[in-house]
């Protein structure tokens, strides 16, 4: 199947489009839409108009897979679109039906209805045409053999040069040596097909804005600890999702006002939610077609203290040398994006991490959503429900896929998220 | 009845079942069996070590009962087949299991096996899914750590000319089973592909000498033998793990002869050779595995090679349609048969694609297919006959 040739592909005109309108009218109405929020709609909109001007002067720019690092491709001056930004986009612009759509057409030309929405969603929008072409493409086979089946149909669909970034299923020292190498090799593979050079004191500058970006990120969700929680449940959703940039001074931006508005909230004695009744753990992906975090605060006076996708262990990339900032971006790698760090090995290391939290974070309950599509977590359920049998921790397993409404719908989600928390209250 | 089909019976009952009367034998004299889920851990390790790799399906299960309540209902049917064996007892016999990260189902299997079963030997491995150097450096790494593993935990020493050993014996298995194929490529082969595949399945489920001279002594009788003829079409069979020749078999009832396939318990078991004389024989199964033998679809970018190896084997086998199948929620294999699909179907060759379950089930509703099927074939055939 070839793809369509469209003058301005969705992404561009619709997706990028959206975010320019939420400045444009921030700008007019000051104060209309919180600090946070709009620093990561600005984020956002920076990393796509650096794709947009890439596209429209004929310049480099890359597909990425999910979890990399970005610093060098920043370092780089190479613009970056994660495979994941056509339903992110989609998502911020309340276009829930460009993503059915886009499922619709990925799964009439083969995809099975049972894999993973993540990468069904970019392969539907390829085959209509609604990606732009990039130069190269950064796959992988991580998180999940899902990246695997999506990459080795998108590879097929474009055809532009594909560099498979490949990390073992270990977290030891020795893989972090590795990740350092493999990422040379990445590095050297964009120089080779893009013509852009890494420059080491660049690629300081960068490591040092994320090391930045992640010191107040860190403090931030150091403040979700306190009981009652001050923040909101939907901060989580902007630090996870500013992660995906960083390096970028928005992405510095937005951590620093999320810090700055979280020691404010702390200092008025704001709540998340006036009578905090449960402190959730997330522990897996949220559901991303519909803001159920503001549901459950509103609904049932429920603060998710943390979640698996914003929860990160403090790793700073020491900048010393070129080969100390390659082996620290691997070991932040490894352990920073949720499906990277924990859903990529073994079980051990998902539980250990989510009694580690649960306890930290003070929770008196647990929701585990076991996204449909990975096909490795009914047997991580499996063995969860049993340790938090045994430990005393009431779960929720509440299977639905993140990405995808037709699944399982948000009414559903919410109903099944209702029997449980009635049946706790009644204990 | 003749030599060759009392060879036959033989290869059918140890395919057709876990436990059989070879590894009874050994397990009298003593000798230890490791199982392996899955082609990625390589078999000449443990037989360097005197030790029997098995290879583990879950052929005779009844229904997943036992493994249900650790999976799910989109986990694959053949680790919820084989977690069901294990908690019934069939795998009792094994001194060892080394699981590693073939796919995000099986990877799981070690995960349920070390928490619940007390098999005394248990290993992960965590296999590339990258070819090249450097990736072949990493496994290679990870066999040295399973190499000591089982040092210790047998008490056995495993010195490379024991591994180079172990190499050419199994190599000498993938050039006998390699006269197979080269017998079905004859236009009256002398076995059918429910034979074929059977004998490859042996080939994992008994020690690798006593196989190859049942080998030895199959080969030259089949060679003598009557072909089969009058088959309406020669299909090659592509797709996740099939250890079940009733599949096969179901094609061959209805008149299809499966000459040749891409699977793992098939031709990708014995296409290619390891090197015998390599100075670090390890570093030489490294490499075979990730970039030598012919991909699963696990190893990724290798779309091109699996494709150019479809198309290689249906010129070399005259195969008439290609069968796509894949196991229920393997999304890897689903997304290779996707691509499978477009490139033969550009280049004139029929596909169908299969969709199926572990066990053989839902028989009528893929009869009616396969008809369909092979009627396109036969349609096809008569348009472009110059008559």
């Amino acid at each position: 199947m070839s793809q369509p040739r469209l003058a301005r592909p969705w992404y561009l005109s619709q997706g990028v489009g959206h975010l320019k309108q939420v400045v444009q009218m921030a700008e007019c109405n000051p104060g209309a839409i919180p600090g946070p929020d709009l620093a990561f709609v600005k984020l956002n909109l920076a990393a796509a108009e650096k794709v947009e001007k890439a596209v429209e002067g004929g310049q480099p720019f890359v597909w990425l897979n999910i979890s990399l690092p970005t610093e060098p491709f920043l370092a780089m001056d190479l613009p970056y679109l994660h495979i994941g930004d056509y339903m992110f986009s989609a998502i911020g612009a309340g276009r829930i039906e460009a993503i059915t759509e886009a499922l619709d057409l990925a799964e009439s030309i083969g995809s099975p209805s049972t894999a993973c929405a993540f990468y069904k969603i970019p392969i539907g929008a390829i085959a209509a045409g609604q990606y732009p072409t990039p130069s190269v493409m950064i796959a992988g086979s991580h998180p999940c053999q899902q990246a695997i089946a999506g990459w080795e149909v998108m590879g097929e669909l474009v055809k532009a040069p594909i560099f498979y970034f490949e990390p073992p299923t270990r977290n030891d020292e020795a893989t972090v040596d590795y990740l350092a190498e493999e990422l040379q090799r990445m590095i050297g593979y964009l120089e080779k097909h893009t013509g852009k050079k890494m420059e080491v004191d660049r690629l300081r500058e960068v490591v040092e804005e994320s090391n930045q970006a992640q010191e107040l990120s860190l403090e931030v969700s150091e403040m979700r600890k306190a009981v009652p929680c001050p923040l909101k449940s939907s901060f989580l959703n902007l630090t996870s999702g500013g992660r995906w940039h960083m390096g970028m001074p928005e992405t510095t931006a937005l951590f620093r006002e999320m810090h700055f508005e979280a020691v404010a909230r702390i200092k008025r004695g704001d709540r998340a939610v006036p009578q905090e009744k449960f402190r959730v753990l997330w522990y897996d992906l949220g559901v991303l077609f519909t803001p159920i975090y503001d549901w459950l605060e509103k609904e049932w006076g429920a603060v998710v203290a943390m979640d698996l996708t914003s929860y990160n262990p403090e790793i700073f990339v020491d900048t010393s040398s070129y080969e100390s900032m390659l082996k620290g971006l691997g070991r932040r790698f490894l352990n920073y994006e949720a499906m990277q760090r924990v859903n990529h090995g073994l079980a051990v290391r998902f539980i250990d991490e989510f009694v580690r939290v649960y306890s930290d974070y003070k929770c008196n309950l647990a929701v585990y959503s076991g996204h449909y599509a990975d096909k490795g977590r009914p047997v991580l359920l499996s063995i969860l429900k049993e340790v938090c049998r045994e430990r005393g921790i009431p779960l929720l397993a509440l299977p639905f896929d993140s990405f995808d409404p037709r699944v399982v719908s948000e009414k559903h989600i919410q109903d099944k998220i209702s029997q449980f928390f009635s049946t706790i209250e009644l204990l | 009845m003749d030599e060759a089909a009392e060879i036959l019976l033989q290869f059918s009952q140890v395919s057709s079942s876990i436990y059989n009367l070879s590894l009874k034998r050994w397990q009298d004299r003593g000798g230890k069996i490791v199982g392996l889920v899955c082609s990625y851990v390589p078999e000449e390790l443990f037989t360097a070590a005197g030790i029997l790799p098995f290879r583990l399906r879950a052929t005779g299960s009844l229904d997943t009962s036992q493994g249900d309540p650790y999976a799910g209902a989109f986990t694959c049917s053949y680790v919820r087949h084989l977690l069901s064996m294990a908690f019934s007892g069939a795998y009792d016999f094994l001194d060892g299991i080394v699981c590693f990260n073939s796919c995000d189902h099986a990877r799981r299997v070690y995960d349920i096996w070390s928490r619940k079963l007390t098999t005394p030997f248990q290993h992960y491995i965590s296999v590339p899914h990258k070819g090249g150097a450097d990736q072949v450096a990493v496994y290679r790494k990870e066999l040295e750590v399973l190499k000591k593993s089982l040092e210790s935990s047998f008490g056995v020493s495993i010195h490379d000319e024991d591994l180079r050993q172990a190499i050419r014996v199994h190599n000498q298995a993938r050039r006998l089973q390699k006269i197979i194929y080269d017998l079905k490529a004859q236009e009256s082969p002398p076995l059918s592909g429910a034979e074929t595949l059977s004998i490859l399945i042996a080939g994992t489920a008994m020690p690798k000498e006593e196989y190859n001279l049942l080998l030895k002594k199959l080969i030259p009788v089949l060679k003598a033998r009557t072909g089969t003829s009058g088959y309406i079409a020669r299909l090659m069979v592509a797709g996740s793990c099939l250890d079940n020749p009733a599949y096969i078999q179901v094609f061959e009832e209805l008149g299809a002869l499966i000459v040749t396939d891409l699977l793992c318990f098939g031709a990708d078991a014995c296409w290619s050779l390891i090197d015998e004389t390599s100075a670090d024989p390890l570093e030489a199964l490294a490499r075979y595995q990730l970039d030598e033998r012919i991909p699963c679809a696990r190893m990724v970018g290798q779309y091109p090679r699996r494709l150019g190896f479809i198309k290689d084997m249906v010129k070399t086998f005259n195969v008439n349609g290609v069968v796509c199948e894949r196991m229920k929620f393997c999304d890897i294999w689903a997304a290779e048969n996707l691509l499978f699909k477009r490139s033969l179907q550009e280049s004139g060759i029929p596909v169908l694609s299969l969709e199926r379950e572990y066990m053989l089930g839902n028989v009528g509703q893929m009869k009616t297919r396969i008809q369909a099927f092979l009627e396109t074939i036969t349609e096809g055939k008569k348009c472009h006959s110059p008559g």
